[in-house]
């Protein structure tokens, strides 16, 4: 009996272990000849690529495109499409015009309907490449797709796509008025980064949502949408005021963080109370570095009182802070008034030490 | 007797079967999650990443310890990242070379102040310096305290949000930090540590601490490596991981949250097995107050280090790294069967305990079983060969497994002689050298159980990193204890 079975077991295992083997080596011969494949279709179509970035539109009759396979549409659309990623404005809408002329944007829409889902991911990167307003609807229904995959290149290919419309579902997924059911939040921030002002109102009205998670990747998209927003929309106020209220710790640093990029030293007073009052080291280490960014003399008393706050981290950055503004023609003199002999410690020391030699 | 030796025959059946099938059922997660990776693999979400203002600070430390012949290659090859947002910190841990002088001889060091308020208790730091050269890279001296001590004073003087820990006798990819940290983006406050993948250099040639072209040891010992570590990393972690029950992150190149190592103290001073400790330290305390917390691992993300090519030197560190196993499941036994911990005390560390801590002493046992069967006459020969047969292709197919997933998600063996190569030893490491890793692991076990810890003893190391052949203490584990 136990024989029997040991020798069942020894047919199955050798015969797995052979198909394994030529699994490997007839993937290897195969991977090798795709590869030699799509060198060739490359070598083959990058002088139309060339010729179509250069005036727009290529006469189709005649043309290596006249012919083309499915493999040889996506290989010309990955190529234009990441031009597409690179360019902006005139460049980019010709070749959305060239996808949408030359049939290519249609073949990247029905490889949507695949089951497959890595052919839909590669689509979706396509199709968001491709930047054309045609789009829009596709790339929305696919994110419900069963795969999360699907719906996370669903959510780069929206931010890509780079239309105010755009912003709808993305924010509808930050806010969780979308189920996210496994994209990365990241994407979403990333994907509303990208539409610059749309997304920074998205981001304005995630500033009140219920989750601090949101409520943190708010304020950083804040800061990185605000110079494409200029003045329109006020920013740093709102942020001052997550600052100083939010009860998650997280929350106040991010808030603090972007106060630091926007560099706007109408809320020095807010920095300051975060600096001096908070109980988070977080907030403070926050607090300092964009104290230092904002470059308000009114911050160096605080700055120079946290160079010995009991957390290193927030002392070795007041120091830093108090650095930077001792080198700084307008904050200079301050800085050096506010540097008492009682005040000078060690993060100090090494702070000026490490400026001097970044300097030099 | 007979009935003693032909019950054990079938329990080591059963065993053997429950180990083929979870191992199957591992190795099949594994390929479906490489082959959904390496088809939409894209790079631009690494530039993206670079820019994002979630993209965390990382402070790689290096633990040095008589290092001075790969030193400075190893710095400039870290300087060499394509990750901005990083500072580097070498940590000399009281090393009796030139190791100090050669680094600061290379970078212009400068002493700075090395202040107060270390969260990390560690053996006294003599001196912290910065380099006039490159300003994000820091050097700490100290007095000698072992590779978790250097580890923890490094983690102490570091700004990052997130600590790289690596080896000075190992190599990055340069893109290799921008990969690792990409769970850490995506989920921000989520992930609490991240491994990398480790190949091994031997046979691959490197200039300037680059890599540049891969390949396969004629060594036969760093050969077999070669399938040990791809079985380990990629059969086991990357399903593990997937499950969010991955019990260890790599020693040699593994990520964690500073916040998360400062909570916890920092790395065990008292165990051979200190990466696996704080992973499963991890889990065992911060996990339950964190339900969502995961540990990933990433296999696009490669180290390179050299492995051992004496039986020798192989046998130190295999019997290092197997009490280090049994130390980690002792202390951490409360987790075991668990629900608390979810997969891990379910599932993942039971599999440890099963398969990697007691397989080698039912492997061991079996055979002597069967030698004394056999004088006995109690054994049916054809059956216990069969049964020989059976184990030896269970063996080779994890080996043969473990490359299909190579094959499929990163073909980093592009020479059809390497992909041969492995193939073979794939199915030779089973007459022998099996055997010879089964021998140490009992004799580990051993000295566990009576409570002795071996030498570190030292490796001669090859020159495929450096470019000098030295001999220094065995790598990731090699410092003075």
């Amino acid at each position: 009996m136990s024989l029997t079975i040991v020798a069942i077991g020894f047919c199955v295992l050798l015969a797995v272990n052979v198909v394994i083997v030529l699994g490997i080596l007839s993937r290897r011969v195969a991977t090798d000849r795709r590869a030699r494949h799509e060198q060739q279709l490359q070598r083959r179509f990058s002088p139309v690529v060339s010729q179509i970035m250069k005036h727009g539109e290529l006469p189709l009759e005649g043309s290596p495109l006249d012919r083309m396979t499915a493999d040889g549409a996506m290989v010309i659309a990955g190529m234009l499409a990441q031009y597409g990623r690179a360019l902006r404005g005139d460049a980019r809408r010709r070749i959305t015009d060239f996808f949408a002329v030359s049939g290519l944007l249609a073949q990247a829409h029905a490889e949507l309907c695949v089951r497959p889902a890595w052919r839909r991911m590669r689509a979706l990167d396509v199709i968001g490449d491709i930047g054309a307003e045609a789009s829009l609807a596709a790339i929305v229904s696919q994110l419900d797709s069963r795969s999360a995959e699907v719906r996370h290149a669903a959510v780069r290919a929206l931010g890509r796509l780079g239309l105010p419309a755009c912003a709808v579902p993305l924010s509808e997924l930050l806010l969780g008025d979308r189920p996210m059911r496994g994209i990365p939040r990241a994407s979403v921030f990333h994907a509303l980064a990208e539409l610059g002002e749309v997304g920074s109102v998205a981001f304005l009205k995630a500033l009140a949502s219920a989750d601090p998670q949101v409520r943190m990747l708010a304020c950083h998209g804040l800061a990185l949408t605000q110079p494409e927003v200029g003045y329109v929309i006020d920013i740093a106020p709102a942020l001052a005021r997550r600052l100083e209220v939010d009860e998650d710790p997280g929350v106040r640093a991010a808030a603090a963080d972007s106060i630091g990029a926007l560099i706007d030293a109408r809320v020095t007073a807010a920095l300051v109370r975060s600096l001096t009052g908070d109980g988070s080291a977080l907030v403070r280490r926050a607090a300092a570095r964009a104290l230092g960014a904002v470059a308000d003399p009114a911050g160096i008393d605080a700055l120079v009182e946290a160079m010995g706050d009991a957390d290193r981290e927030v002392a070795i950055r007041a120091a830093e802070a108090v650095a930077l503004l001792a080198d700084g023609a307008e904050t200079r003199d301050a800085a050096f008034a506010a540097i008492t002999p009682a005040s000078r410690n060690w993060a100090l020391d090494r702070a000026l030490l490490q400026r001097s030699v970044a300097i030099s | 007797m007979r009935p003693i030796a032909i019950t054990f025959s079938w329990f080591v059946l059963s065993y053997f079967a429950v180990f083929v099938l979870a191992h199957i059922g591992l190795y099949a997660m594994s390929a479906m999650s490489v082959l959904r990776a390496s088809r939409t693999r894209r790079s631009s979400d690494l530039d993206r990443a670079g820019n994002s203002p979630l993209t965390p600070t990382v402070s790689i430390v290096v633990p040095a310890y008589n290092e001075q012949a790969c030193i400075v290659g190893s710095v400039r090859s870290l300087l060499d990242l394509h990750y901005l947002r990083r500072e580097i910190v070498i940590v000399n841990d009281g090393s009796s070379d030139e190791t100090l002088v050669r680094l600061h001889d290379a970078f212009e060091l400068v002493e700075v102040p090395v202040g107060s308020g270390l969260p990390i208790p560690t053996a006294t730091i003599e001196a912290l310096y910065m380099s006039r050269t490159h300003p994000e890279l820091w050097v700490v001296d100290k007095l000698n305290g072992g590779r978790s001590d250097a580890v923890n004073a490094g983690i102490n003087v570091a700004r990052g949000d997130l600590i790289a820990v690596t080896d000075a006798d190992s190599v990055l990819e340069p893109d290799s930090i921008a990969l690792v940290v990409q769970p850490f983006v995506d989920d921000p406050g989520g992930c609490l540590a991240v491994g990398g993948i480790v190949r091994i250099a031997n046979g691959s040639t490197f200039d300037g601490g680059r890599l540049d072209h891969v390949g396969v040891s004629r060594n036969p010992v760093a050969a077999i490596q070669v399938l040990e570590y791809l079985r380990g990393f990629l059969g086991g972690r990357v399903a593990w991981a997937r499950m969010n029950a991955l019990p260890i992150v790599s020693g040699a190149f593994g990520v964690f949250r500073r916040d998360a190592l400062v909570q916890l103290g920092g790395f065990s001073l008292t165990t051979m097995g200190e990466d696996m400790e704080m992973v499963v330290r991890m889990h065992h305390e911060l996990r339950p107050n964190m339900p969502d917390a995961r540990v990933c691992f990433v296999p696009e993300a490669v180290c390179w280090t050299e492995a051992p090519e004496r039986l020798r030197d192989l046998r130190g560190q295999r019997v290092r790294w197997h009490i280090g196993l049994l130390e980690v499941l002792g202390r951490h036994r409360a987790m075991m069967l668990n629900p608390r911990y979810g997969l891990v005390g379910m599932a993942s560390l039971p599999f440890t305990l099963a398969f990697e801590a007691l397989g080698p002493l039912i492997e061991g046992f079996g055979y002597l079983v069967i030698a004394v069967s056999l004088l006995m006459g109690w054994l049916n020969v054809p059956a216990a060969l069969a049964f020989v047969a059976v184990s030896l292709l269970c063996g080779v197919l994890l080996s043969v497994a473990s490359l299909l997933v190579e094959e499929v998600g990163f073909r980093r063996y592009p020479r059809k002689r390497d992909l041969a190569q492995l193939i073979g030893w794939a199915i030779l490491e089973n007459f022998g050298y099996r055997q010879i890793m089964t021998w140490w692991r009992v004799k580990a076990t051993v000295l566990t159980v009576i409570g002795r810890k071996p030498g570190w003893g030292t490796i001669e190391r090859s020159t495929a990193l450096d470019g000098a052949a030295d001999t220094r203490p065995a790598g990731a584990e090699s410092q003075a204890a």
